[in-house]
């Protein structure tokens, strides 16, 4: 297990490298840079220069590139353009707003697919299920940014429930969890609908059944835990994908996190804030990606076997 | 599935989906409703943006508030106010360091917390004592002595002194937002430690006014030199930076011993919320008191809600089209003549600026020193075509217009089927900010639709006029223009001066390397009752002095 843990690190340095390669150079290419909106308006062209020779923009990409992670081999992400501040510190400032409205979405998605889908697949082809799966689907309908407003206008405006927005209580948290929560409701329901479907044909269910088994234990012990593998893996492709950011809702919601930091700099051509934000969250990614693979272990002990052999068999070979 | 199941299903999705519809047609309802009160606001704005003169005011009773209270400067007697007061912002603070920003946003913040040697009053127009008591010039404007205040404590409890705007000047070397000014001064001495002498590069009678800009704020040498990363923001102005966090908020708090006496809150946070609906409604909901930018087609939401007023003031920030005049097709001036005849200006600012706007007749700010009404190109369809044969006998012009998106976009495309009518086809290119501002420094478009905030003082033509120059889009070069502006910046003479200014304008007037559109109306959504606002034709509002009744 360790010796996979250790290979599955050390293929995240090609990753970064590849990552860190693309997003310097796409920057590079794209139309515009840092100087012209950094400058004042009457900025003349030996201003601009002078600027760019203190960001060290007049000299080619490459060495830029090179630069720039052979600071990150001593641990310096390099400094913002815009802001003059450490790019890692910056980043480190966003991140646990990301964190916590990434879980709080898992939760609510969590929390409202899987009941569904169990639900969903005990009742196949019966009115239930239309009405979950139809229900499940209009959580991927509505966009992000609209249902947003829709819920600050409703719960907010109207309701006086919630902040419309920010990071100052704890009640902030339920407007833009929501907002992402259904959304990725629909992959997650039909998910654990199908997965449970599969389960609930095997014969060893019908076993439980015959033995007098409650079904409501058969269904939660029996059936939920084997049909557990591909939700998981869902769940950690979406935590996944939260944790790089939700643009629309944290720009709805004025949530200070990752993916604004990392759109508005980009607004700004602000390429070391963009390269060691998008480097940090490929780090973060790749490390709940890992995690989730471990979690299959601890949830199917097949695969736990797996791993054991592997190192037995290594061992004995 | 049986038949019926299918059937209970149809039901079911048809239902959704007629929920749905009545949700967006009550969606719909509320924002025609509220389309219909932008324009009755608008319509306000259109009337009462013709009163506006010289110096920016602020317009109590515009936008249906009729009882004049619309931001009163001093407090009522009498009513408790708040303590807190949170501003949502549309752009956030990405620094707390002037020297390395100056826009608007960042601007508040400057004017709250720190002073220049002077203050220009908007309600005058004249430049007034701040850090400075007095001040004079010899040399023709080469050189200038300033007689500080004396007593005036920094945040960190240093006095102000004659050292810490020598130290302020030498700082600014090579910094983002001050090296232009920098590159101004020949050398900055300290007499006493009252007394502060500065020689410039060149005579500048302007010099007082640039004085009194952000940019020129003093900063505390002990601060920055103590802490170099929160030094910056250690001002004498009445706040002070409490917390900060790039691209999130900025709370300051009161500073008691302020020179300029305690403000009227306790704290003032700046909040970023860049989506103008939620602004709004955090602006509705009590969660804000003061909505920055509140979006056009919302203005009139904040007229309609009695707990909201609408601060409207005639906004000194040009929109305009340059051409490329270094590069085709865009170099020929009888295409540019052509162009500025067939451009129907009323169809623009009703529809781009939802008539919020007056319209620009030269091209030079309304409130800035030497401007003249020119008129404006009235549209003529018949001069149009007559530049346009002679620009293209044969006709099939096609012009790039670069722009950035937004109410620019649609000037853009109104100016599409405008010109078509001339025959000139408008090809539109869309850029983000970024891509458009360097591809326009550059040189490498047509022609744009851009804007620029005119300052006070005449010599700020200069750097859209100046070849070289960043926001010079037209690349204009016109060495007559430049000499005018050199002899105008150090003329005493203010007939003549005025006059250099005249011919200036003539002069871009004429050859046409920009087309003035507009001016565009400045809206603030406050609470009902909030005053001590000082309106900036510029949008760099001072909010030292602001008050918010408490519920």
């Amino acid at each position: 297990m360790h010796r996979y843990i250790i290979k599955r690190l050390f293929l995240m340095i090609p990753v970064i490298i590849g990552v860190s390669f693309l997003v310097f150079f796409i920057m590079d290419m794209a139309p515009g840079d840092a100087v012209d909106l950094m400058a004042p308006e009457g900025a003349t062209a030996e201003d601009l220069d002078a600027i760019r020779h203190e960001l060290g923009l007049d000299q080619p990409v490459v060495i830029r590139y090179v630069k720039y992670m052979g600071g990150m081999l001593h641990g310096d992400m390099g400094v913002s353009y815009v802001s003059k501040t450490d790019v890692f510190d910056t980043y480190m400032e966003k991140l646990p707003a990301t964190i916590k409205l990434s879980f709080a979405s898992i939760l609510v998605s969590v929390l409202l697919s899987v009941p569904l889908g169990i639900y969903s697949a005990t009742k196949q082809g019966t009115l239930q299920d239309n009405i979950s799966m139809v229900l499940a689907m209009i959580g991927l309908s509505m966009p992000n940014f609209w249902l947003g407003l829709l819920l600050i206008i409703a719960f907010s405006l109207k309701l006086h429930m919630f902040p419309s927005g920010g990071d100052q209580t704890l009640s902030s948290i339920v407007l833009p969890a929501l907002t992402i929560g259904t959304g990725l409701m629909a992959t997650l329901t039909r998910t654990t609908r199908s997965s449970m479907l599969d389960v609930l044909k095997q014969e060893y269910l019908r076993t439980a059944r015959a033995k007098g088994i409650p079904e409501k234990i058969v269904v939660m012990s029996h059936a939920l835990r084997n049909a557990l593998i591909p939700i998981i893996t869902i769940i950690g492709t979406q935590l996944a994908g939260v944790l790089g950011g939700s643009v629309l809702t944290e720009t709805v919601f004025a949530w200070p996190g990752v993916g604004r930091l990392i759109v508005d700099s980009l607004n700004m051509r602000d390429t070391p804030l963009v390269t060691g934000s998008i480097i940090m969250t490929t780090i973060l990614l790749s490390i709940v990606l890992l995690l989730v693979d471990l979690l299959y272990a601890v949830v199917d002990p097949r695969i736990k076997a797996q791993y054991i052999t592997k190192r037995g068999k290594k061992k004995h070979g | 599935m049986t038949k019926k199941m299918y059937r209970m299903t149809a039901i079911l999705m048809a239902a959704v989906m007629v929920a749905g519809t009545l949700a967006g047609c009550s969606g719909g309802g509320d924002q025609s409703q509220t389309t219909a009160q932008a324009e009755a606001g608008s319509t306000a704005a259109a009337d009462s943006s013709g009163t506006a003169g010289g110096a920016a005011e602020t317009k109590g009773g515009a936008a249906g508030t009729a009882d004049g209270a619309v931001n009163a400067m001093t407090p009522p007697e009498g009513v408790a106010l708040k303590d807190d007061i949170v501003i949502g912002m549309k752009s956030k603070h990405t620094t707390i360091d002037q020297m390395e920003a100056s826009n608007t946003q960042h601007n508040y913040m400057w004017r709250m917390i720190q002073d220049t040697l002077v203050h220009f009053n908007n309600a005058t127009g004249e430049v007034e004592p701040q850090l400075a008591t007095e001040w004079s010039t010899e040399d023709g404007g080469k050189t200038y002595i300033f007689k500080l205040r004396d007593g005036v404590k920094f945040h960190n409890g240093e006095t102000f002194k004659a050292s810490d705007v020598v130290f302020t000047f030498n700082r600014m070397e090579g910094t983002t937002s001050c090296n232009g000014l920098f590159l101004k001064v020949e050398s900055v001495e300290a007499v006493d430690d009252l007394t502060v002498k500065m020689v410039l590069v060149d005579p500048n009678l302007d010099w007082p006014y640039m004085m009194t800009l952000p940019t020129s704020c003093i900063q505390s040498e002990k601060a920055v030199t103590d802490d170099p990363t929160k030094g910056p923001a250690v001002g004498t102005g009445p706040w002070m930076v409490d917390s900060y966090e790039f691209g999130n908020y900025t709370k300051l708090v009161a500073f008691e011993d302020s020179w300029r006496g305690a403000p009227n809150a306790k704290t003032f946070t700046f909040r970023y919320i860049p989506e103008d609906s939620a602004r709004l409604i955090a602006l509705q909901n009590g969660e804000v008191d003061i909505c920055a930018e509140p979006a056009m087609i919302e203005l009139g939401t904040i007229v309609d809600d009695p707990n909201l007023d609408l601060v409207q003031y005639d906004g000194g920030s040009l929109t305009y089209m340059a051409f490329n005049t270094q590069k085709e097709p865009a170099n020929n001036e009888d295409l540019r003549k052509a162009i500025a005849y067939a451009i129907d200006l009323d169809t623009i600012i009703a529809v781009a600026a939802e008539g919020n706007a007056r319209k620009a007749t030269s091209f030079w700010g309304w409130s800035e020193y030497g401007y003249v009404d020119l008129g404006g190109y009235e549209r003529d369809l018949d001069k149009a075509k007559e530049y346009y044969a002679k620009a293209y006998p044969s006709g099939g012009a096609t012009l790039d217009v670069s722009v950035s998106g937004g109410e620019r976009k649609t000037i853009a495309e109104l100016m599409q089927s405008q010109l078509k009518e001339i025959g000139i086809t408008v090809n539109i290119v869309e850029l983000d900010s970024a891509g458009l501002s360097t591809t326009t420094t550059n040189g490498e478009h047509q022609s744009c639709i851009y804007g620029m905030g005119f300052n006070i003082f005449g010599d700020d033509a200069r750097r859209i006029l100046q070849p070289g120059s960043a926001v010079n889009k037209a690349h204009y070069d016109s060495s007559k223009v430049m000499e005018l502006l050199d002899k105008a910046v150090c003329e005493e003479d203010e007939a003549q001066r005025k006059d250099y200014y005249k011919q200036i304008q003539e002069d871009v007037y004429e050859h046409v390397p920009y087309i003035p559109l507009y001016f565009a109306d400045g809206f603030i959504g406050v609470k009902k009752g909030t005053g001590g606002i000082d309106i900036y034709p510029t949008s760099h509002h001072d909010y030292s002095n602001i008050f918010v009744p408490a519920e």
